[in-house]
């Protein structure tokens, strides 16, 4: 069993509650912070815009009955002590995978729920995020367990179990790519059922897909066909792309592998397994199950959440060497919250008030953290309530 | 409600970590997991290691069989379990990057560079702790923390450098230390800490760092062409020459012998790795010739001729005959092993498979007379590889 199927577990075991509603509590939106519950948030988005992020709360410990996503307002009249507050939270499907922005108030999110009308695909929904709101404005389906998602050239690439999809931006179904076929041409280590994350190379000529399951594949978008396996990582999740350099985040290993796609041979069969050796530039060693990074081009960091350890790496990628690994467990906090940061996850960069933070969704203890990008210290874990999910409970 | 999530992952974990510490030819068992630096101390017979739960360790750098014996010296975790003297905690690095030790006398005094958080939650990372081990026990050196200055005027800066490497230089009771970030070489004194000279302008990117003989060869991994060299720093007037790689490079190793002088280093941008013969007159270097091209190829090894992943450290160790062993260990678990004959007239190319993921960091055991006797290569799946010079038998210690 792969976790990142527990949810269809999850589904499954809710589906066959005659009126769940009656078996979980209804998600609670109240935006008081005494009151703010944000169930497993997995994924968080910055809009410095409006002085606010978006939180994708994905409900994986079915809390609730549904999930939610959160519009988070940042006051940062002190830069040095940026505060948070719930301007909007509205209930949303289970499961929300990643989450990606045009940056012009579309958001566009995967989700690993089934529709109400076609039990074999999942939600797949547009949102237009203004200052202090967000609304739906599209809802349309994906096919099975999505989770990734890129938008590059006014296309989503959204990656599910198997396929690789393309949409529009109004959610109507462009193509696919059928990732089976490394599998079926016998190379080792391509099962594609747990395919992760998705980026596209700024020519668009190619994609690359994480697997945490297996090797990372190469797409080639021209033919829209799996071209290309890499041996090496064999448990990447997330990716990103920064010019030619490829960050594949290997969960298993606990590795940042860092790739040059300048140097990758063309594809001279269809598909074919290549030596990560002919295209790697250098790996990094980090915490235990890390779960999701960003990149600071500017300032040259990566930062990477473990999620098992409950720490962030701070990664120079001048050097390629890990200088910082800084802590959310509450004894290594600079003051007391009620929660601590534990299972960091989904990670972003936003400037507010002229200073740069990174945000971590922290999805094992149901808050939002705060860092100080110069000086790696926590500044805000939100909601500081004493609100105790059942999952809170246990782990106390 | 059972929070399934949580309970996977824990026994994901503990799973991958009881199939990590079963795995491995001619492993030993014992108090030894996730290392992230090691140094070894020849003349005392010491080998120190630092984990990642936050311990620095000391073993008997001869007699690692008694591993299993080894308790943690120091523990920064704030475990109230673990046997710790809390000045001394504070003192160790939450994580540390760059770890040396020097000999003075009987006691191995230990450098350990990375990430410190002070009292008041500041991280810093410009500061060198220093520890010293008398056999028994450590103490806090009276200098301790040596305080890295980029001297570029602004004093709240204590996390915007990154620090390359980090190498002791026994003979001259010194410390040498790159910083990528700012371009310099900072040299200390290992006796008492204070600058031995002010920091030296490193062109490019400076990374890794090889001491042999009087000189300091200094790798620089910038995009810049003009600025891929190798910096050599003669250390007793800190003079400055080049050798021109045309290839930016991470890491290095130079070693000499009555024959002439290798040296290895690794391309940062391709991960190949050029082995060439160094003529310390003129700075010029040619490739060692391979003793069958069919294994890798003339002063260079390459993606499937002798380079399976990427490269984590380079070590050159001299035997008494002059013949020169290179190990390569690599974070597919394979350690490269290359034998040049005293002669240095070629090398030949032989690979050591282990199933221990993330070989990197190196350190050499030297016997009393100078001649290399153990190669040490840390690895991020928790193992400690132990290879006997001149071969390519390696030994796991987990």
């Amino acid at each position: 069993m792969h976790m990142r199927h527990l949810p269809i577990l999850m589904i499954f075991f809710l589906a066959s509650c005659a009126g769940s509603e009656d078996v979980f509590p209804s998600i609670i939106l109240d935006t008081t912070e005494a009151a703010v519950l944000l169930p497993n948030p997995i994924s968080i988005l910055a809009d410095e815009a409006n002085s606010q992020i978006l939180v994708a709360n994905s409900n994986v410990d079915i809390f609730f009955d549904t999930a939610s996503l959160a519009v988070l307002n940042v006051d940062s009249t002190d830069p040095l002590n940026p505060q948070l507050s719930a301007a909007q939270i509205i209930e949303a499907p289970n499961f929300a995978g990643e989450m990606v922005s045009d940056g012009v108030g579309s958001v566009y999110i995967p989700f690993r729920q089934e529709t109400f009308a076609d039990s074999g695909v999942d939600i797949f929904r547009k949102y237009t995020l203004s200052a202090g709101a967000l609304t739906l404005a599209i809802e349309g389906s994906v096919a099975d367990n999505p989770f990734g998602i890129s938008l590059f050239g006014g296309q989503l690439y959204v990656v599910s179990d198997d396929l690789l999809e393309i949409y529009d931006t109004s959610l109507t179904f462009v193509a696919d790519v059928d990732l089976t076929t490394a599998e079926s041409a016998d190379l080792e280590d391509t099962d594609s059922e747990f395919v992760q994350d998705v980026v596209v190379e700024a020519t668009g000529a190619r994609a690359v897909i994480s697997n945490s399951n297996g090797e990372l594949f190469v797409i080639d978008l021209a033919t829209q066909t799996l071209i290309q396996a890499i041996t090496g990582p064999l448990s990447t999740r997330d990716l990103v792309l920064d010019g030619a350099l490829l960050y594949a985040l290997d969960a298993n290993a606990r590795l940042v592998w860092i790739f040059d796609l300048d140097l990758l041979s063309a594809a001279s069969a269809t598909p074919e397994e290549v030596d990560d050796s002919s295209f790697l530039v250098a790996t990094v060693s980090v915490g235990t199950l890390p779960a999701g990074m960003v990149l600071d081009t500017v300032n040259s960091r990566l930062y990477v959440a473990n999620s098992f350890d409950d720490t962030i790496s701070v990664i120079d990628t001048l050097s390629y060497t890990e200088i910082a690994r800084v802590s959310l467990d509450d004894e290594d906090l600079p003051v007391a919250y009620n929660r601590e940061g534990r299972t960091p996850s989904g990670l972003t960069l936003g400037t507010f008030g002229g200073r740069q933070f990174l945000l971590v969704a922290c999805l094992g203890s149901n808050a939002v953290a705060l860092i100080d990008t110069l000086t790696l210290r926590l500044v805000e874990l939100y909601p500081d309530n004493a609100l105790q999910f059942e999952s809170d409970e246990e782990m106390e | 409600m059972m929070s399934f999530l949580n309970s996977f992952r824990i026994l994901l974990f503990v799973f991958a970590m009881a199939f990590f510490s079963a795995c491995g030819s001619g492993s030993s068992s014992g108090d030894f997991l996730d290392p992230s630096a090691l140094a070894v101390d020849s003349t005392n017979d010491r080998l120190f290691a630092v984990q990642q739960r936050g311990e620095l360790l000391a073993f008997e750098a001869s007699s690692l069989d008694d591993l299993t014996d080894q308790q943690p010296a120091i523990a920064d975790d704030g475990d109230d379990d673990i046997d710790t003297e809390d000045a001394l905690s504070q003192a160790l690095p939450q994580l540390v990057s760059q770890l040396g030790v020097f000999a003075s006398g009987t006691t191995s005094r230990i450098f350990l560079l990375g990430m410190e958080t002070t009292s008041a939650f500041e991280v810093v990372f410009n500061q060198i702790q220093v520890l010293d081990f008398d056999g028994t026990s450590f103490s806090e050196a009276s200098f301790s923390p040596i305080i890295l200055d980029d001297q570029n005027g602004i004093t709240d800066d204590e996390i915007d450098n990154a620090f390359s490497d980090l190498v002791v230089d026994q003979s001259n009771s010194r410390i040498y230390v790159t910083d990528a970030t700012a371009g310099l070489l900072y040299i200390y004194s290992a006796v008492d800490g204070t600058a031995v000279q002010a920091p030296l302008a490193i062109g490019g990117i400076p990374r890794g760092m090889s001491l042999d003989g009087n000189n300091l060869y200094i790798c620089n991994s910038s995009a810049d062409a003009a600025e891929q060299v190798v910096s050599v720093i003669n250390i007793t007037d800190f003079s400055e020459n080049e050798i021109n790689l045309a290839v930016p490079c991470d890491e290095i190793a130079v070693a000499h012998n009555d024959s002439g002088t290798i040296l290895i280093a690794k391309n940062s941008d391709t991960n190949a790795v050029l082995i060439q013969l160094l003529d310390t007159a003129t700075f010029a270097v040619t490739p060692l010739p391979s003793a069958d091209t069919t294994v890798a190829a003339d002063g260079e090894l390459v993606s499937g001729s002798g380079i399976s992943s990427t490269i984590g450290d380079i070590v050159i160790a001299k035997e008494t005959d002059g013949v020169l062993s290179v190990y390569l260990s690599e974070v597919d678990g394979n350690v490269e092993f290359l034998s040049i004959p005293a002669d240095l007239s070629s090398f030949t190319l032989t690979t050591a498979a282990t199933l221990f993921l993330d070989a990197n960091d190196g350190a050499i055991y030297l016997d009393t007379d100078g001649t290399a006797l153990s190669v040490f290569f840390i690895t991020g799946s928790g193992a400690l590889l132990q290879i006997d010079v001149g071969t390519d038998n390696v030994d796991a210690h987990s």
